[in-house]
């Protein structure tokens, strides 16, 4: 008898429910649906699913979930507007956190754009998160007085990680433009060699020492024309050379550089720059 | 007791019967947002009623109203996706086979060639499909057509009895089409005639002219024992043109076969009234 009173309870106020919202767009429904979409990765039409739950009774929450997908739609400003209106939320912490991801990602420079307040965290762990972004964006930055923590504060295959890019950065074998132009003026294509351009070292040798004996045949066969024409054209790429040198070892360098930002890069995106897994992720 | 049960189980009816007129109604709206070209917004709500529909009653007809609505919207990837799972909640083969065709159009459509004849081989082992040959065959007949094989898709549009007008226009493609590698060898021979082949004929008449003069040269002066300006001549100025005049034959074959592909897709796009991808 209890059972069917219990069960009919149960069902009058479901009904009552239903009939009262009148249809799937109440905003507890409207959330459910959008929470579906985030997790569908649809984070555009999420998005405006949160609005909409949003218009009737607003909610930190909510609008925090329509930052994060503005975040993952890498719509940075937009993101960046809605966590900034979140500081003096019970998010506050979080919505932190995710604003430095955004300045690093937008290639500020987080200590002039953060103030005291901004990396000040209460929570250990985003504490932790946000000194390991910060000496991350040291590192990007070419700052010289970085500061490796001595506390225990970053894991040992972070620590270390962070610590082998910063040599790479700092230390890596870079090639001097002067040098290898040196190199070329004494043996043409040894500057190029040096900055392992092989192929092209080789060929600014064999060029430039044809031309010269070409010059020097014509002189000794008293063809004048053709040895001032080829002597010309042995200058002009014993020059060439020298020049191409200085330039390939910049390019050598630019290439260095580009290949260990990308490396950087690709590992702080693996690591999700440090930001703990449950702020952004909402599914399991 | 007895009207206590009665209530219950009235309320239970009510309940599911309100719930699913409430998903019924969201599907005709997402249906009509289809109609009204408002791909966008049919698509959210036709995820609206996957979301809602717990039952999966209508898992089927709304996966396949999304992903009509991402084909149309050009998101061929999102559709392929949702006609997979349309595929899954197919109550029969008819509606199996119909949604597994629609991922082969599309899969024409990114020219994914080999998959689409993969894709065709495995529907003509399946004994579910026995009947449904000749639709087998005409899709074919389509990918041959988008991937430039002419001359298979006439064969195949010639042995369906209503596919004879696509037969004919592929027919007379093949015939319009350029050879490139006769255009190429012609030019090996004589250069400019790849480039008369294929209507350019300013390019032809240029063409001649440089490899005739630079030829004459190089030949005077190896004739005249300059081995060295011949070697020269030859290598750095004849030599480049006669390749020049080589690339150009198969570049202007080529392009005008891209032409003639493009405007028979055009053509069939605008006049042809039966099934296309």
């Amino acid at each position: 008898m209890r059972k069917i009173i219990f069960l009919e309870m149960l069902f009058g106020f479901q009904l009552l429910g239903f009939c009262q919202d009148g249809s799937l767009f109440t905003p507890q429904n409207r959330k459910a649906f959008a929470d579906f979409l985030f997790c569908e990765k649809d984070y555009l039409r999420a998005s405006d699913e949160y609005a909409a739950a949003n218009t009737t009774a607003k909610n930190d929450s909510v609008t925090y979930n329509i930052g994060l997908c503005f975040l993952k739609m890498n719509n940075f400003e937009k993101a960046e507007e809605i966590f900034l209106s979140l500081k003096n939320s019970s998010l506050c912490e979080e919505s932190k956190l995710l604003l430095l991801k955004i300045s690093y990602l937008q290639n500020r420079n987080i200590f002039t754009h953060a103030d005291t307040a901004s990396l000040h965290f209460e929570n250990p762990e985003y504490k932790t998160a946000s000194r390991k972004l910060l000496l991350a964006a040291q590192i990007k930055a070419g700052m010289m007085n970085r500061i490796f923590p001595t506390e225990n504060i970053l894991e040992k295959n972070d620590w270390q990680a962070l610590y082998i890019f910063e040599q790479e950065f700092f230390q890596s074998g870079r090639k001097s433009p002067t040098v290898a132009a040196l190199f070329s003026a004494v043996v043409p294509g040894a500057g190029k060699i040096y900055t392992k351009n092989y192929g092209d070292g080789i060929t600014s040798l064999l060029v430039t020492g044809l031309f010269s004996f070409l010059s020097y045949d014509n002189f000794n066969a008293n063809h004048k024309t053709r040895g001032w024409i080829f002597a010309g054209l042995s200058a002009f790429f014993y020059s060439g050379n020298i020049y191409g040198s200085y330039v390939s070892a910049r390019n050598y360098n630019l290439e260095k550089e580009e290949e260990l930002n990308e490396n950087f890069e690709s590992y702080l995106s693996s690591k999700n720059y440090f930001i703990p897994e449950e702020i952004e992720e909402k599914c399991k | 007791m007895k009207a206590r049960w009665l209530i219950f189980i009235f309320a239970l009816f009510f309940k599911t019967a309100l719930t699913q007129t409430q998903i019924e109604k969201q599907l005709a709206f997402a249906e009509s947002l289809f109609t009204q070209e408002k791909y966008f917004e049919a698509v959210t709500e036709a995820k609206r009623v996957s979301f809602f529909d717990s039952s999966h009653q209508y898992s089927f007809k709304v996966n396949r109203l999304i992903a009509e609505s991402y084909r149309q919207g050009g998101k061929l990837s999102e559709a392929v996706n949702y006609f997979t799972k349309a595929e899954m909640s197919a109550q029969n083969s008819n509606d199996l086979f119909k949604t597994k065709i629609e991922v082969i159009k599309i899969n024409i459509i990114r020219r994914a060639f080999s998959l689409v004849n993969h894709q065709l081989d495995e529907l003509e082992k399946d004994a579910r499909f026995a009947s449904d040959s000749l639709s087998l065959r005409y899709w074919r007949g389509w990918n041959y057509l988008f991937n430039d094989d002419w001359e298979n898709a006439a064969e195949i549009f010639g042995r369906i009895d209503s596919t004879k007008s696509l037969k004919n226009i592929c027919e007379e493609v093949q015939k319009k089409k350029y050879s490139v590698s006769f255009a190429k060898a012609i030019s090996v021979v004589l250069p400019g005639a790849g480039q008369f082949y294929t209507g350019n004929y300013f390019s032809g008449v240029l063409s001649f002219g440089w490899n005739a003069l630079l030829g004459y040269a190089t030949v005077k002066a190896f004739a005249s024992e300059r081995v060295f300006d011949g070697m020269m001549v030859g290598s750095l100025l004849w030599l480049r043109f006669y390749n020049g005049n080589l690339s150009n034959a198969e570049k202007f074959a080529e392009e005008k076969n891209g032409k003639l592909f493009n405007e028979t897709l055009e053509y069939l796009q605008k006049n042809y009234q039966g099934l296309k991808p």
